[in-house]
């Protein structure tokens, strides 16, 4: 597991022991067939050794040929995926990734300045933006440009002008941010941060592609 | 069987890079290889770009700068960092004799204290209107008597500023500002030898953005803008070429073996072709590891290999035509590829 050096700038923190609880209920559900974890894709980008050891631990079999065999040609099996990863509005289930980054610079523009590439975003009065160290070659849509939010000093924060490829503007309006403050993309809706399935469908995309690619660029912290 | 595969043709790389010295010249080129040199593969790249002559390196971060070092990049080539963030281990950045492209007094501050043996290698940055990193004209006087007075710490190396690319107009607008910032530190008595300002675009098509040094990333890897400018036009090369294997083959639809989890956008569908053989198939669905072209009734075979983009010369789609039409740009569709796609360099 990673240990991550102090200076990380974003990061993809991963629960594993909400992977172990989704899967117990996964389980719980599927009575007597037997719950195989879908861990394509490096595990939806959560990493494949770390979410086989907690699925299994929940009860999930590992997605192993021979040992699936070993269980007998009348064994039903169930494969868990988007679930797994709490990837639906469940409120049994847990979102297991949660994606942020720090504010790496803060400013004051007039209105009538502008944001970023192509000038897409003009401030229509005086106000605070907070550049946050994250941008579309980790994952962060550019169709997020001038759309999409994130949550910052407990509100949400409207993405202003086009998003980079390793870093992005939030509008602050008046309130104001500091350097290091941490930004979320989303994580545990249950303590107020946005979920992940509102942040992919606003961008149109489904939610296990937005962890996948998340999780494949960003350094994973498991928690 | 072969798994998705993303050439890199660091031939191409290289022709690309020398068209585009050649053309900037006499400012130096600096070869810009963040995210992974755009989803390329950082040290292979790193290492063409040194050994066609290449005198500076921008990796965006300390970290890529220092793996950059680790893995042999000599110290007589300048490797360049300017996404600096809160807690920084400048020491070791130091040591390694990175470049740093310094934005606020709190930076400096904390390069000068972690400089202890010699001088930290430091470019002063100005905000000329894209509002992201850089001093404001306000701030900028102040950073720039700051840095001199921290001068048995900090050589004041460079003066730069980053563009908006927005329109011609507004482009000569943020040169202008340049220039004045540039007048403010030389008139606090600063004597910058390295003063930058353009990325790809601007480097390409304007002398008066060259000054001293160019960044540029997209137009070595021959990513072209987009809105019609092709690399060829602009005598670019593509340099990664991206192919998956048809994994399987029924009722006129072929599989390929990559997907979403492999960084292609589920926009895609309905939007993008690949070609097989030379012919050209619409993209039909897209799944986390799989991808489905509809094949009419031609003869595509298992093991058959797609071409996603290329190069073009083969009548295969280009990024160009990729980014286009999923209405975004060359950059992110590289960047966006997993790292778990392999990557296979020709010399
Ligand atoms: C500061 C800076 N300079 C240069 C570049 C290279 O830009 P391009 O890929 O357009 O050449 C970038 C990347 O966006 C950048 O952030």
């Amino acid at each position: 597991m990673t240990i991550l050096p102090v200076s990380r700038i974003h990061s993809a923190s991963i629960d594993l022991l909400a992977i172990r609880d989704n899967a117990a209920v996964l389980v719980r559900r599927a009575g007597s067939r037997i719950v195989v974890a879908d861990v394509r894709a490096d595990a939806y980008g959560h990493g494949l050794t770390a979410v086989i050891g907690a699925a299994v631990d929940g009860g999930a079999c590992a997605p192993d040929i021979d040992s699936a065999a070993s269980l007998g040609p009348d064994a039903k099996f169930v494969s868990a995926g988007s679930a797994l990863y709490g990837l639906l509005p469940d409120l049994e289930l847990k979102p297991a990734m949660r994606v942020s980054a720090l504010v790496v610079g803060t400013k004051t523009i007039d209105a009538g300045e502008s944001v970023s590439y192509g000038y897409t975003w003009t401030a229509i009065s005086r106000t605070n933006l907070a550049l946050v160290g994250i941008g579309y070659a980790d994952g962060l849509d550019r169709i997020a440009s001038n759309r999409g939010s994130l949550r910052l000093r407990g509100a949400l924060r409207r993405i202003v002008g086009r998003v980079a490829m390793n870093a992005l503007v939030l509008d602050l309006g008046q309130d104001s941010a500091l350097i290091g403050d941490e930004a979320v993309v989303f994580g545990d809706p249950s303590t107020g941060e946005p979920a992940v399935w509102d942040w992919a469908s606003s961008l149109g995309r489904p939610s296990a592609e937005i962890v996948s690619v998340f999780g494949s660029h960003l350094p994973r912290v498991y928690r | 069987m072969n798994g998705p595969t993303a050439t890199i043709d660091l031939s191409a790389y290289r022709r690309n890079l020398a068209r585009l010295a050649e053309r900037v010249a006499p400012a130096a080129l600096m070869a810009v290889v963040k995210a992974d040199a755009y989803g390329h593969g950082l040290l292979p790249v790193a290492r063409a770009a040194v050994a066609a002559g290449v005198a500076w390196i921008g990796t965006l971060d300390i970290e890529t700068g220092l793996e950059l070092r680790e893995n042999g990049i000599p110290r007589d080539v300048a490797v360049f960092t300017w996404l600096l963030g809160p807690n920084e281990d400048y020491g070791r950045a130091i040591e390694a004799e990175l470049d740093f492209g310094v934005s606020t007094l709190s930076q400096l501050e904390a390069i000068a204290r972690a400089s202890v043996s010699g001088r930290a290698r430091v470019h002063l940055k100005i905000d000329t209107g894209l509002h992201r990193n850089g001093a404001s004209i306000e701030d900028w006087p102040g950073l720039v008597t700051r840095s001199l007075a921290l001068s048995d710490r900090i050589e004041l190396v460079g003066i730069w500023t980053h563009i908006a690319e927005a329109s011609d107009g507004d482009d000569t607008v943020a040169i202008e500002r340049f220039r004045s910032a540039i007048a403010v530190a030389e008139r606090l008595g600063a004597s910058v030898t390295v003063r930058h300002l353009a990325a790809s675009a601007a480097a390409f098509g304007r002398a008066d953005s060259r000054f001293d040094l160019v960044r540029i990333g997209a137009f070595s890897y021959g990513i072209s803008p987009g809105g019609g400018v092709s690399p060829s036009s602009l005598r670019l090369e593509p340099v990664m070429t991206l192919t998956a294997p048809v994994i399987a083959k029924e009722e006129g639809l072929a599989t390929l073996g990559i997907g979403y989890g492999d960084g292609i956008p589920s926009s895609a569908v309905g939007t993008v072709q690949v070609s097989i053989d030379g012919a050209r198939f619409e993209v039909v669905s897209v799944q986390l590891d799989r991808l489905t072209v509809d094949t009419g009734d031609s003869p595509i075979q298992l093991g058959d290999t797609a071409v996603l983009f290329g190069s073009g010369t083969a009548a295969e789609p280009t990024l160009q035509e990729w980014a286009d039409q999923l209405g975004t740009i060359g950059e992110e569709i590289v960047t966006r590829l997993s790292p778990r796609i392999r990557r296979r360099f020709l010399e």
